[in-house]
Order: structure tokens, then C-alpha cells, then sequence
């Protein structure tokens, strides 16, 4: 065999092997290439759905002041002024607790998704959290000491307290505010014989009084609620009326107050009735309501929040991958967080 | 012993080793491109929504009005997630620094990845002054 067709045998090889290796580079790279081509493609998709849904009212447009479904999923007050400004009612019947709350096949048909997962999330923009430090009897009644911490995103914010007490035929309020580490302290009385007594506290950020948020602690049980209250009674915010829905037959409403970070008022209930209005308090602050009764002889109070927030609404996407959008946005003058999330594309 | 001692071959195999190993590494560059439009993309929209939503009722205009830079400072930073690095700046009309002596950002920037976003906005007392806002946002992890 000559040198030379040797040389090129062995030249040729080595090319082949090249070849060979280069192919393979280039399937994985146009591969790669093609994927993130693809993931662009779905993240601007989706964010473009994600922004329809915050900056639309939705059809139609007045969906969440009725029972009705919404033909097209929106979010948004009609003819708002502000960006990003959401409707309080839309935001209410996304939760679950609320009698007239959408389902998420009817959240899934009216944002026109047929095979992908969505989930919305609207939270306060500050945590406010609360702590039994002290209590005492006194000759009056009972005396209470309160930890509050407010922070957002785990970062402590100094901010302004106003906190309700709210027991049996009692009513009280006491200021305070937290420290630029986030804390504070607040002393709270209820009277002898006061039972399920609650405080609510409302914190106002110092450096912007639409970061606004409430909190719910039950003194009897010395633990902070998050989620509405509905032993006996459910309470159901829409349109600005209070629904009241209850299994008991021995059930009597006696009360009700609705509070803000600055106001109090008294609801106007008319007894036998299954709704009364709610006063349309002009606050930058979320509303609580609190319902008094007695139920079977018991005295009981339930409370909810208008809009109803926080919640998680849609998929819980456990363990699954979910893309999702942020956004700052305005509910009757107050600031919260909403996040969209959505699954992935099928293919 | 003839075909180890002839070496007329060698440079046709170094030529041909050289070849593959251009074409190879020539290839190996194309995966180095970047993937950053996704979410490039995402952090824009993000800080167009921020200074839209704070500033809806001229509260950020105020701000400035007023020189609360710890505040202005503060407002972002609660509007915008803890992995998100900011810087802000902001300019009169004719584009001088307002905020020189105090940068309104939470820490270095993190990554080559930087969004900008300019937005102005008029106070809302008499005068109607005019600022920019120029938001920068760039995501804590990504290169």
C-alpha cells in the first residue's frame, strides 16, 4: 500500500470523525436555539395574556357587581383613570369564600385557555404581624399587650397602627405605629365579661398611605387570623352589599361595624334581612366588617375584608412549572401585589 | 520501516486536523449566544407597572417635588420583588441629575443584563414641573 493513500486514508478518517462530531454539535445547539426560540415565543405569549387580563375590564364590563360569568376575563375598573387599576368586586369573586366567586373552569373558558393552567394571587403589599406579649386582669377588665411587626418582603417598614377592639356590645380603638425596625407595641382593655374579643389593626406605611393593610387577631384564642371567619355565619362582600348566608335556623344578627384605617361606621342592618349595604368609606384603607349575633344562645362575631384579600385562586401548580407575572396594582386607592401564573404551553 | 520514515503525508493530516478543529470550534461558539430577550422583556413591562401604579395619582412627582429621596427610595423597593436589583435616577427637563448626592438603588448591579426604562412625569402643584424618571432593573442571578 503507498504511503500517500495511507495519508489519505487517515486524512479522510480524521474529516469523517470531525463531521460526525460536528453534527452532533449542531442537532444540541440548533436544538438549544430552537427551544429558547420557543420559550421567547411563550413568555411574550403569556405575558400578553397576563396584561389583558390586568388592563381589561373584561365583557361584561360591570361582571363583578353580578352573579353572572364573564363572557371575556378581565380584571380592570371600567372607565378607570389610574393604570393597573383593578375592581373590587372582579378581585372579591376570585375568592374561593365568597358566595359569588367564579369557578375556575368559568376563570379558565372567559380567558380563553383551553390548555393552560392559570392561577391568580392578589396579596397586601405589607405583612402586618401580630403577637400576644402580656395580658393582665384588671378591676375593669382584662389588659392586654400587642407585638406588631409590619415589613415588606421580610424588610421591616415603619408604618402608623390603628387597631379596633371589638368584643361583646364592646367597641374601643387605640393608635400606635412601629419603628423604622418594623416594630411597636401596642396596649389593648376589653371589659369584664367580653367575649370573642378581636382586634383589628390597620397599618399605613410611612413613606406612602396607599400601602395599607389590615389584620385580624382573636384575643380569646391569643392567635392571628388570615382567612375570614365563618363558624356560622358566611359573609359574602359583592357591590358594595354584605350577603349573609347561614345554615343555623336559630341564628340572630345583632350588630355590624365596618372599619377602615381611619373610620368607623355601623352597618345599617335591618333584622330578618339577608344583605345590607355597606357605607362606601372614602379611605385609602381596605374595609373589615365584622358581624355580631347569636347563634343557639351563643354569642359569635365573623368577620370579612372588602376587597376579600389575600387569596390564591386558580392552580396551585404543585409541582409543575408555572411562569409568572407581577404586577403593583390599585384596588379603591390601595396598593397590592398581584400575581398571575400561568403553566406551560402544551406542545 | 519505508512508511515511517516517509514523511510526505504529515501535512496533509495536520491540514486536515486543523480543518475539523476550525470548523469544530467554530461551532462550539454558536450555544455561547446569550438568552436574554425572555426575560429582558418581562423586567421592562415590570418597571413600566411600577412606575405606573405609584406614580397614579402623582405621589412619585410629589416625591420628588419634596426631594424625599428615602422615600421614593422605599416606594420602589416595596413595588418590586427582593431578587431584582434597581437604580433610579432622576432628571429635570433638561436632563440634569436631580438625585446626585443620594443614588436610589438597593446595592451593585449583579448582572450584564440591565433594563432601562425612561418615564416622565409632571408635578402636580402649580409650576407642572417636568421629571424623568429612569428606572434600571436587572435580575439578581442571571449573567
Amino acid at each position: 500500500l503507498p504511503t500517500s493513500s495511507f495519508d489519505t486514508f487517515f486524512a479522510c478518517t480524521i474529516i469523517l470523525a470531525a463531521a460526525l462530531i460536528a453534527t452532533g454539535f449542531v442537532t444540541s445547539t440548533m436544538q438549544v436555539r430552537i427551544d429558547n426560540t420557543k420559550s421567547i415565543n411563550e413568555e411574550s405569549y403569556l405575558q400578553a395574556i397576563a396584561d389583558h387580563i390586568v388592563t381589561s375590564p373584561g365583557t361584561p364590563n360591570n361582571w363583578g357587581t353580578s352573579s353572572s360569568v364573564p363572557a371575556d376575563f378581565g380584571l380592570a375598573t371600567s372607565h378607570s383613570t389610574i393604570p393597573y387599576e383593578l375592581d373590587i368586586d372582579k378581585v372579591t369573586r376570585l375568592n374561593s369564600l365568597n358566595n359569588y366567586s367564579i369557578s375556575y373552569f368559568d376563570m379558565e373558558i372567559a380567558s380563553k385557555l383551553n390548555n393552560i393552567a392559570i392561577g391568580i394571587a392578589v396579596s397586601q403589599i405589607m405583612d402586618v404581624s401580630i403577637e400576644q406579649s402580656s395580658s393582665s386582669i384588671t378591676g375593669s377588665g382584662e389588659s392586654f399587650n400587642l407585638s406588631i411587626s409590619t415589613s415588606i418582603d421580610s424588610e421591616p417598614v415603619s408604618a402608623s397602627l390603628n387597631c379596633y377592639v371589638v368584643a361583646n356590645n364592646y367597641l374601643n380603638n387605640t393608635t400606635g405605629s412601629t419603628s423604622d425596625m418594623g416594630l411597636g407595641s401596642v396596649p389593648v382593655q376589653t371589659p369584664s365579661g367580653a367575649t370573642n374579643a378581636m382586634v383589628i389593626v390597620f397599618a399605613r406605611a410611612s413613606f406612602d398611605d396607599r400601602i395599607t393593610s389590615y389584620a385580624i387577631y382573636n384575643l380569646e384564642n391569643s392567635t392571628q387570623e388570615t382567612v375570614s371567619s365563618s363558624d356560622f355565619l358566611t359573609l359574602s362582600p359583592i357591590d358594595y352589599k354584605l350577603n349573609f348566608s347561614t345554615n343555623s335556623s336559630d341564628l340572630t344578627i345583632q350588630d355590624g361595624y365596618v372599619f377602615s384605617y381611619s373610620h368607623q361606621q355601623n352597618l345599617a342592618y335591618k333584622p330578618g334581612a339577608m344583605q345590607c349595604p355597606i357605607p362606601e368609606i372614602v379611605d385609602k384603607s381596605p374595609l373589615v366588617v365584622v358581624v355580631c349575633g347569636v347563634n343557639d344562645g351563643t354569642y359569635f362575631q365573623e368577620w370579612v375584608s372588602y376587597p376579600q384579600v389575600p387569596f390564591n385562586a386558580g392552580s396551585d401548580f404543585s409541582g409543575s412549572q408555572k411562569n409568572v407575572f407581577s404586577y403593583t396594582v390599585t384596588i379603591n386607592g390601595v396598593l397590592y401585589k398581584l400575581d398571575i401564573s400561568f403553566g406551560g404551553v402544551a406542545s | 520501516m519505508k512508511l515511517l520514515e516517509d514523511k510526505k503525508g504529515v501535512v496533509r493530516v495536520i491540514e486536515a486536523f486543523l480543518a475539523s478543529m476550525l470548523l469544530m470550534s467554530c461551532l462550539a461558539m454558536i450555544p455561547a449566544q446569550p438568552r436574554l430577550q425572555d426575560s429582558t422583556g418581562n423586567l421592562a413591562s415590570t418597571a413600566q407597572n411600577v412606575l405606573l401604579s405609584l406614580n397614579s395619582n402623582g405621589h412619585l412627582a410629589t416625591l420628588v417635588d419634596n426631594r424625599e429621596w428615602t422615600n421614593l427610595k422605599s416606594s420602589i423597593e416595596s413595588a418590586l420583588p427582593l431578587t431584582v436589583w434597581f437604580n433610579l435616577t432622576v432628571f429635570d427637563e433638561n436632563m440634569h441629575v436631580l438625585n446626585d448626592d443620594f443614588p436610589i438603588c438597593n446595592g451593585g448591579a449583579v448582572s450584564n443584563s440591565i433594563v432601562s426604562v425612561d418615564y416622565v412625569c409632571a408635578s402636580q402643584n402649580s409650576t407642572y414641573t417636568i421629571y424623568i424618571l429612569r428606572l434600571q432593573l436587572s435580575q439578581v442571578g442571571t449573567i
